[in-house]
């Protein structure tokens, strides 16, 4: 005759199953309470089934320490230490980091049946560097999210997500282009590289190209040819600026077919409300302030005009993570905006700058403030940020917050890149401003943005 | 705000084991917070404290050991900050859970019986686990893709999980013998 088992035994192991796979209930979490607590063999069954639980996941799972395997890579190939090793530190800090490293180092073998496989067939490229939300398309229609770096590509498109996106592609003769932020980008090369980029920006340093078969950027507005040279382009619906760093790169509007040659330190703005002339870049100032009340234009959020006493403003938008990526399928709430316009000079952020920010929140939450950095050539510089607690801020209340950039970190999911990043984010073109306020949907709405310049 | 009062000299060999421990703190936190964004944020506390001590590691000595002692600090630490509701165990339940040693060759033991018999389990059964701890799918996840409801993969999830245990407890038993 077997033994018989006490019968909160089997209730037991039912809530763990539920606990791990969180699933647990405000009620069932109340009775695990009571039965660990009123039954002393309780806890041995439930260190035993997180045993297993724990293992399970060590022995399955691709490790979602974005720490750990960043790591890894500097013990491997030891570089500076001087930056690399606070930014461990960093990378321990900050959740962000850490959840977007693991979207984009995760590598999942196909599921039986599961479609979203990228097969790759001609390779014509590989992913240099990556990190933030992306989407790549292959020629076939196939998608993927689960891209890493090393990744061979046929022709596609890669989609970057959220501002904080950043996508660095080396076609076979060494050719870079690099995507960031929210932007589309369709890349191809048959014996000539076309790329077409639909929405926001890439730069791209560009080897010698055959005779006869330069690059091929093609925008909404504009069409430009490249020999070989670094540059950077634009794009909105109705204009397309193009930036060149060294060479030369011809511009033709698609409008009415006229070209010019733009040379190195100058750009075009590819558009029927401007001539099409080439301008030399001009000088770089160190201030700037959004302003929200002309419209939505520069930010990526909800945009809310004034009213009443509140100002215009843009509001947190929700941008939930594919189940794929998240099984959580969590959602995070981000304000961006641009801060060097296509129109305007770059803005750089100098030495003993502040960056202050006006808003205002339903619930007090830590927010995550950061901004996107280009290096003079065009090319991504990192993303550097803080936390600020949610002691800070009071509900419903407008907060004025000056920030130190001083402070500011490196995006810790950059760190495998740190090497090829700016260790500080000084001196350097400030792309974008954002926050959020990470999965919690906290009403965060802001004001006004202002890079203030030192003393 | 900020690392300022971080120490720049981190060693190689302070990362490495940092580095190596990380799974196993999570394991640690984890079962005392039985929430995993919770034992996330507990995990990156520790990390900034232990980086912050660095200096006080002597290389050769048990950095597990001190790093888990850190670890629970932290956990204890959180626990206080966070409000009662959003905790899954109550005070006196967590000082039950906490009460256990953390004895890193059982552990290590009991990984390597569980490989084995994870690999006696049926190729599909693999492929369902897989899906779960792999491909990290939730419940529900894995019902839309296998096909079946969410109650029938809970339970099959679970008489696998259990299954397991008892495969492992049994091995253990054995060689014990």
């Amino acid at each position: 005759m077997s033994e018989q088992q006490p019968p909160w035994r089997d209730e037991l192991d039912t809530l763990l199953g539920r606990l791990v796979d969180e699933e647990l209930s405000e009620t069932e979490t109340a009775r695990l309470n009571e039965i660990l607590r009123t039954q002393p063999e309780a806890k041995a069954q439930y260190h035993s089934y997180l045993d297993v639980h724990e293992d399970l996941e060590t022995q399955l799972a691709v490790p979602d320490f974005s720490a750990l395997d960043a790591t890894t890579k500097i013990v491997e190939k030891p570089v500076e230490p001087t930056y690399i090793k606070p930014l461990l530190v960093m990378a321990a800090m900050v959740l962000i980091g850490l959840f977007i490293n693991l979207l984009v180092t995760q590598s999942k073998p196909p599921l039986p049946g599961s479609k979203d496989v990228v097969e790759v067939s001609k390779p014509i490229a590989i992913i240099k560097a990556l990190s933030g939300s992306l989407v790549y398309t292959g020629d076939r229609g196939l998608m993927s999210k689960d891209l890493k770096e090393g990744d061979s590509l046929e022709g596609g498109t890669i989609e970057g997500m959220t501002p904080d996106a950043w996508f660095e592609l080396e076609f076979s003769d060494g050719s870079t282009v690099m995507i960031t932020g929210v932007s589309m980008l369709t890349f191809s090369d048959e014996g000539q590289k076309k790329l077409r980029l639909k929405e926001g920006g890439f730069s791209a340093n560009v080897n010698p190209q055959p005779e006869g078969k330069p690059m091929l950027v093609l925008t909404r507005t504009a069409l430009f040819e490249v020999m070989g040279t670094r540059f950077s382009v634009d794009a909105a619906a109705t204009a397309a600026t193009l930036t060149v760093s060294e060479g030369r790169v011809r511009a033709t509007r698609l409008s009415d077919s006229k070209s010019v040659d733009v040379s190195a330190q100058h750009r075009v703005v590819a558009s029927q409300n401007y001539e099409l002339i080439p301008e030399r870049l001009p000088d770089s100032v160190f201030t700037w302030q959004s302003q929200f009340e002309k419209g939505k234009k520069q930010g990526n959020g909800d945009w809310i005009p004034a009213q009443g006493n509140e100002p215009a403003h843009l509001r947190a938008i929700p941008y939930t993570i594919d189940a794929k990526l998240d099984p959580q399928q969590r959602t995070l709430y981000t304000i961006s905006t641009k801060v060097t316009q296509e129109d305007s000079p770059s803005v750089i952020l100098a030495p003993g700058s502040r960056i202050r920010v006006q808003g205002k929140m339903n619930n007090p939450h830590k927010i995550w403030f950061g901004l996107t950095l280009r290096k003079p050539d065009g090319g991504f510089a990192g993303h550097f940020q803080i936390i600020v607690p949610a002691e800070r801020f009071r509900a419903g209340e407008v907060f004025d917050i000056t920030l130190d950039p001083e402070e500011y970190h490196l995006d810790p999911s950059l760190k495998k890149w740190a090497a090829g990043l700016s260790k500080t984010p000084f001196n350097l073109e400030i792309g974008s401003l954002w926050c959020h306020s990470l999965w919690d949907p906290v009403g965060l709405q802001v004001h006004k943005m202002e890079i203030i310049s030192a003393k | 705000m900020g690392v300022s009062n971080l120490p720049m000299n981190l060693s190689d060999d302070f990362i490495l084991e940092l580095t190596q421990c990380q799974q196993r703190l999570f394991g640690y936190i984890f079962r005392r917070m039985a929430n995993r964004d919770q034992s996330m944020e507990v995990l990156q506390q520790t990390n900034l404290v232990l980086c912050r001590k660095a200096d006080d590691f002597e290389p050769g000595t048990n950095f597990n050991g001190w790093a888990v002692t850190v670890a629970h600090y932290q956990v204890l630490a959180y626990r206080k900050t966070m409000a009662r509701e959003r905790l899954v165990f109550t005070d006196d339940v967590f000082h039950v859970i906490d009460d256990r040693e953390d004895d890193a060759d059982q552990r290590t033991e009991h990984m390597r019986l569980l490989r084995h018999c994870y690999g006696k389990l049926s190729k599909a059964n693999q492929a369902f686990m897989n899906l779960r701890y792999k491909d990290g799918l939730s419940v529900r996840q894995m019902a839309a893709e296998v096909g079946k409801q969410a109650g029938a993969v809970r339970v099959q999830l679970h008489r696998l999980r259990l299954s397991l245990k008892e495969c492992a407890h049994r091995q253990l038993k054995e060689q014990e013998a």
